[in-house]
């Protein structure tokens, strides 16, 4: 099975640097998807079946955090793993998120075989629950 | 009110906003300094080196000016100005490519991520990662000679060199 990806930030050298990781992790993937703001990520979703995203914090017209919002208040999106990679370091900020669903969080600058690690966490969780 | 630095000594380096001398404490300018080492080496594979301010003053080149203001457990604002050849350099290294019009293209992309970056993580250092902060949107712009030269006579300014280009590093509370 190759996945779909979505990538949610407002930096393009930082959706760059993602791909880039993935295509090194040797994880099937069949399409990425970018989007620059939660907003046009939410479109993505609505429009295509992504089987993980990976959505940032801090970007304008809409924030990652309300995005995620969204997500878990439709019923189809909620179901969507997401893992936040994102400069926020506010522990209280990522335990609700956490609470809220999110698969994982990873904090920028990472590592790549830190992309690596939590992608395999993420799409293995998902395996596990179909 | 209560001083919510009490709650918890030493969790924060930095002293509340008014107990803060108007110069920056030696402490504070040292964390800036590491975390801009710790960000810079991690991201764009970059080492600093530290300068003296007469090292810092310029006299020609193109200058790139990026800010971004911080809210919530406290106010604030973090400034990076750097040379606009040490920009390049920052997207060159992040993306791992030398395609010259890639290079161009995402120059300030990098250094408005490279701020965005360098705040998120001095907020958990010099404050807390308890604390919640909403960042704003970093913002890029050319700066002038002249404005260079007066932020690196700020005192709350610290300033280090990258393969010979300079870059400097303002917060204010
Ligand atoms: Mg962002």
């Amino acid at each position: 099975m190759a996945y779909n990806i979505l990538i949610v930030d407002d930096s393009s050298i930082i959706r760059a640097v993602v791909i880039k990781t993935l295509e090194l992790t040797g994880v099937p993937v069949n399409k990425i998807f970018q989007a620059e703001n939660g907003k046009v990520g939410l479109e993505v979703l609505h429009n295509n079946w992504i089987d993980l995203a990976f959505v940032d914090i801090n970007m304008p017209v809409m924030g990652g955090v309300a995005m995620i919002e969204e997500m878990f208040k439709d019923d189809l999106l909620h179901t969507v793993p997401v893992v936040v990679v994102s400069t926020e370091g506010s522990k209280t900020r990522i335990n609700e998120l956490i609470e809220k669903g999110i698969k994982g969080y990873l904090r920028k600058p990472f590592q790549p075989e830190a992309l690596r690690d939590i992608i395999d966490q993420s799409l293995g969780v998902q395996k596990d629950e179909e | 009110m209560t001083d919510q630095y009490q709650r918890s000594p030493g969790r924060g380096l930095l002293k509340p906003i008014n107990k803060r001398s108007a110069q920056m404490q030696s402490e504070d300018r040292e964390t800036l300094l590491r975390l801009l080492e710790v960000v810079l080496e991690q991201l764009a594979f970059m080492f600093i080196e530290e300068a003296e301010k007469e090292d810092l003053i310029v006299k020609d080149g193109e200058y790139l000016h990026v800010s971004m203001n911080f809210s919530g457990f406290q106010h604030g604002k973090i400034e990076m100005a750097l040379h606009g050849g040490m920009s390049k350099l920052v997207a060159a290294n992040i993306l791992g490519i030398d395609d010259e019009e890639m290079i161009k293209q995402s120059a300030n992309d990098a250094v408005k991520e490279l701020l965005n970056i360098y705040c998120g993580q001095m907020l958990t250092t010099i404050f807390s990662s308890e604390d919640v902060f909403d960042l704003s949107v970093p913002e890029v712009n050319n700066i002038s000679i002249d404005e260079w030269n007066i932020m690196v006579d700020d005192s709350n300014t610290i300033g280090v060199k990258i393969e010979e280009f300079p870059l400097l590093v303002r917060l204010s509370i």
